[in-house]
């Protein structure tokens, strides 16, 4: 770091003035090849860290037993990692089916038997929803994603159905550019757990914004966020990119805060949601910004600088919005007030945070 | 080589381990002299580049102002000659402090400081056809065309598009360039002064606050932006080193996306190519630090062994600045499109700094 350690930030070692002694995050880490991790710590720094052969992306935690965290590979690799944080040992790995690749993300059935799997066709970017058993690994069976791209899942209230953002995006044979801009077709849609079925489908009015993630409050309602393939626009006026979807209605794109669209460069990176404030924390890592929408009346409601900020959660309480930025910080957001308080900002050394945060039980602390 | 790389090249075995992070002094062999750390790098950096940059824009917009006094006291041939020479020289001022897009420049989220003054930086919109039709409005209008009134304006219907404008053109259908018909709406329509006069004073306003930023005051930190892009960290938890790189990369993209790919500004002065010559110049400058007095961040990447990075640099800036001389548009955006490679990979691996990680892959 350039300089000397500052007094408003407390790196490893450097005497605690973090609220949250003890509860544990998880996330991908790593810039390079032969760094890849997942990494779990605390704001008292770093508490496992388990190799990986790809660089990671989402992460998920099984509802029945904490201490089991899987990380699923970044397009276009292939592979997943399964650990146990409590034992400190990588238990286990998944892949793709044949021809395909994973697509970031995925989560556990509400009784923790089953992990679905987000993957792609290598070539057409079908989305697929592996059906895998939790303990097992082994693959049980598929769904659609009913989409080309999918990227985030997350289980419904009850567990009864998945939402699944598929980004609209099919990107060429071991690559990342997209090369359908002209023919994407982005939607949420909403898929039986049980039987695959699809429930519901649902697009924005932007037909170059990719819906890339998601997060769901106790009551259904789902904050989705987007990022717009502009090179495919012909106009540089902002596109919202967020989108709120409540039980039994429509996918509605927020317009309140049109211009921070611009100030995160058509880009949100991650979304957490908080049920009590009824509030969504969105990052952009490419706006180096955290933005705050009210879930209910669709307000912008507050905004805050980060560099390079991309995972967010909720923390264990749910009291705060846990951020991660890339060179290693990690700072918490008070859901209610959006305060946030300079001496509870960590940053670990040695650290990169990648895309996504997740929070992990506290029996696991 | 300069007497001072030949002492710190001496020092190669050592210099190479100290990268441009968390150090020390690096201290070397006894009885010879160590690399300075990265924040005096940074210190010399903004101090003998930067802030004069900003001090040298901020008499460019003062000095628009009084030339613009002068004109119109007296419209005349000479005079608008004056003023639009002296919006070339402020463009190009500008030119060279655009790329600094942090701090007072970067005041807000949502309307910074530098969309007051170069409003197709926001995203890319040329808003010539916006201006024109404030103007017109203005000057149709009864309200007194100061400064407090720009001030109330939009963005995009202010600073230096908007100067360039009304200098440049007249407000008559077709607009035209004819320096004989620019003058002659001038002589016609005195209230096209008024708002010539408002907007300078409102852009000179503009340039002092930033420079004051940088210099004086900035925000609610109580100390000069130039302190604190020589501290440990910025507002927002950035290295400064690693924001002064990625503004620089943003800034030629901005360049080479919005203007060379997309819309090019400047065009009634016929002045874009300087002006993008400016900032080359400018960037050059800042990371050589050309003065015996100060050390620079290509001079730190030599002395820690990196000398065949410099050399790539060095001849990306040459080609880009001859491209900008030679007005040629596509070796321009190629010579750019090097250098901001640079600016991402060899500048900041040889000085040891990590940028971002998410900002730039997606997921």
């Amino acid at each position: 770091m350039l300089g000397s350690c500052a007094a408003a930030m407390l790196p490893l070692g450097c005497e605690d003035a973090g609220r949250a002694t003890g509860e544990l995050w998880a996330s991908a880490q790593g810039a390079d090849a032969g760094s890849f991790e997942l990494l779990v710590a605390s704001s008292q720094g770093v508490h496992e860290r388990f190799a990986s052969e790809v660089r990671g992306h989402g992460l998920a935690v099984s509802p029945t037993n904490p201490a089991r965290v899987v990380m699923f590979a970044r397009r276009p690799e292939r592979v997943g990692l399964v650990c146990d944080v409590g034992a400190g040992e990588i238990v286990g790995r998944i892949e793709c089916a044949s021809g395909r690749h994973m697509a970031g993300h995925g989560c556990f059935s509400l009784d923790g038997e089953r992990l679905f799997v987000v993957e792609a066709d290598l070539v057409t970017g079908e989305g697929t929803i592996a059906v895998l058993g939790a303990d097992t690994l082994e693959r049980l069976g598929e769904f659609s994603s009913y989409g080309a791209g999918p990227h985030e899942i997350v289980l419904m209230p009850g567990g009864g159905a998945l939402a699944v953002a598929n980004g609209g995006l099919v990107t060429a044979p071991g690559g990342r550019d997209p090369i359908n801009l002209d023919t994407m077709r982005s939607s949420l849609v909403f898929v039986d757990t049980d039987s695959g079925v699809l429930l519901g489908e649902h697009t924005v009015a932007e037909p170059k914004a990719s819906l890339r993630h998601l997060a769901v409050a106790q009551d259904g309602t789902i904050a989705v966020v987007m990022q717009i393939q502009r090179e495919a626009l012909a106009d540089t006026e902002p596109r919202p990119l967020i989108a709120i979807h409540r039980p039994g209605g429509a996918l509605v794109s927020l317009e309140d805060g049109l211009e921070l669209g611009t100030a995160m460069d058509d880009y949100a990176g991650a979304v957490a949601v908080d049920d009590v404030a009824r509030v969504a924390a969105v990052t952009s890592p490419r706006g180096n910004l955290v933005a705050f929408w009210d879930i209910d009346t669709g307000a912008a409601i507050g905004v805050q600088r980060f560099d390079d900020v991309s995972g967010v959660a909720l923390s264990a309480d749910g009291t705060r919005f846990i951020l991660s930025g890339s060179g290693g910080q990690l700072r918490q957001t008070d859901t209610l007030t959006l305060q946030e308080p300079p001496d509870s900002r960590t940053r670990l050394e040695n650290v990169r945070w990648d895309n996504h945060l997740l929070t992990l039980p506290p029996e696991v602390a | 080589m300069s007497s001072r790389l030949t002492t710190f090249a001496l020092f190669l075995a050592t210099a190479a381990s100290v990268a441009l992070g968390c150090d020390s002094s690096g201290a070397g062999p006894e009885g010879t002299t160590t690399l300075p750390t990265g924040a005096e790098i940074m210190r010399d950096t903004v101090q003998t580049t930067v802030v004069p940059q900003m001090a040298a824009f901020d008499t460019a917009a003062q000095a628009m102002v009084t030339d613009v006094d002068s004109f119109c006291a007296a419209p005349s041939p000479d005079g608008l000659v004056g003023v639009q020479t002296r919006w070339r020289s402020l463009s190009e001022a500008w030119s060279a402090v655009a790329p600094y897009n942090l701090g007072p420049l970067d005041d807000d989220v949502i309307t910074p400081k530098i969309i007051f003054i170069e409003s197709m930086r926001q995203r890319g919109t040329d808003f010539t056809q916006t201006v024109r039709d404030g103007i017109v409005r203005g000057i149709e209008g009864t309200e007194t065309l100061d400064l407090d009134y720009f001030d109330t304006q939009t963005f995009d219907e202010v600073g230096l598009l908007a100067l360039e404008v009304l200098v440049f053109e007249d407000s008559a259908q077709g607009n035209s360039t004819d320096p004989a018909d620019v003058l002659a709406d001038f002589e016609a329509t005195p209230r096209k002064c008024e708002a010539l006069r408002g907007l300078s004073e409102l852009l000179a306003s503009c340039a002092a606050t930033v420079h004051s930023g940088w210099t004086e005051s900035f925000a609610d930190t109580g100390e000069p932006f130039a302190e604190t892009m020589a501290g440990p960290e910025l507002a927002d938890g950035t290295e400064p080193v690693v924001a002064l790189l990625v503004v620089l990369q943003e800034h030629l993209d901005y360049i080479k996306v919005r203007k060379l790919e997309g819309i090019l500004d400047a065009q009634l002065s016929g002045h874009f190519y300087l002006n993008v010559l400016a900032t080359l110049e400018a960037m050059d400058e800042l990371l050589t630090q050309p003065r015996e007095e100060s050390f620079g961040l290509l001079e730190r990447m030599e002395a820690t062994g990196n000398t065949a990075e410099v050399a790539v640099v060095r001849a990306n800036f040459d080609a880009a600045e001859q491209a900008a001389m030679d007005e040629d548009r596509d070796a321009l955006a190629t010579a750019i499109g090097l250098l901001d490679g640079n600016l991402k990979r060899e500048v900041p691996d040889a000085l040891g700094v990590e940028l971002g990680l998410t900002f730039t892959d997606g997921d």
